[in-house]
């Protein structure tokens, strides 16, 4: 078997999932919270301010990376959801389950920051705008899952009803980027492009990509621990718990 | 609140971005990491009490020792 595809299955499994959490969740944390310091003191105070919006644009090196990792954190959720809709794997439900408020956290952050931004640059804390309202959606959408997920007593049971939530949502993932291009809205158009040259000067991209990564980062770290504390609570009868996680040999 | 932003300008603003965000990634890592520590003690402490029940178990069936 391919070697990547052997180390897919094996994370599936609880006990290699947990040992695999506990090894990555130092670097994945300490490495956020290094590139986190540099991005946000070279956004602060090294990049230049912007030309037109002054110092309030250093809100970016927040908003922005939160903005991608709440879209992103949403697919992801909706990926886990349809396999553990379709092949029940249990690592699955739970690592759809951990994203679900991770990813509510990223959109509340970038909702928050975009109306601190919106003030002094539109006037306004909040306009009903397509950008601004979809990601509103997104954030009800998270809620939606979280509530859903917890309704049911049967854990399991309540992670593939709210993946049914999840996988419908998926809808307002291509409404939310494409809504600057579809609508005339207040909301600025695509600054960093992936393919093509981004409008943004490199003395201010930089540091949105540390920031980025750092928000990556910090999200595969919280998922991790989530992850590690929901199959501690699912799994803490069974035998390997008391071997390898509190170092009980029988 | 809203007056302290509009008193102090742009930078206001980039400063309750800052803090807002931080107690928001606090409220999202410290209930599971407070939850995983309460559930680890606990778990500790239900097989404390397994193996002494055990152990007091095994005394009393052992026969006395001539």
């Amino acid at each position: 078997m391919n070697p990547i595809l052997r180390w897919f299955h094996q994370l599936g499994s609880p006990p290699y999932f947990y040992a695999f959490a506990t090894r990555w969740m130092p670097w994945t944390g300490g490495i956020a919270l290094v590139l986190a310091m540099i991005g946000m003191y070279w956004g602060l105070y090294a990049a230049p301010a912007d030309y037109l919006q002054g110092d309030s644009f250093r809100i970016i090196y927040i908003h922005v990376p939160s903005a991608w990792m709440s879209m992103l954190i949403y697919v992801l959720m909706a990926i886990n959801g349809a396999i553990a809709l379709i092949w029940r794997i249990k690592l699955s439900e739970i690592v759809f389950l951990s994203c679900a408020p991770i990813g509510a956290m990223f959109t509340a952050i970038t909702l928050v920051t975009g109306m601190l931004w919106g003030k002094p640059t539109w006037g306004t804390y909040w306009e009903w705008d397509a950008r601004l309202t979809s990601e509103l959606a997104l954030l009800f959408l998270y809620f939606g899952v979280i509530g859903l997920a917890s309704a049911y007593d049967d854990v399991r049971q309540g992670a593939r009803a709210a993946a049914v939530l999840a996988l419908v949502g998926v809808v307002n993932i291509p409404i939310i980027h494409f809504s600057v291009q579809w609508w005339n809205t207040l909301h600025q158009g695509d600054t960093v492009r992936l393919i093509g040259k981004s409008s943004i000067h490199p003395s201010m991209l930089w540091p949105l990509l540390i920031m980025a990564t750092a928000a990556k980062l910090y999200f595969l770290f919280a998922l991790l621990l989530r992850a590690r504390g929901l199959l501690l609570e699912h799994e803490r009868g069974k035998h390997w718990v008391r071997s390898q996680v509190l170092g009980v040999s029988d | 609140m809203l007056e302290w932003l509009q008193t102090h300008g742009h930078w206001g603003y980039v400063y309750a971005a800052c803090v807002v965000s931080a107690l928001l990634l606090l409220a999202d890592l410290l209930p599971p990491w407070v939850r995983q520590r309460q559930l680890r003690a606990q778990l500790r402490a239900r097989l404390r009490r397994e193996s002494a029940h055990t152990k007091s178990t095994v005394d009393t069936l052992e026969p006395p020792v001539a």
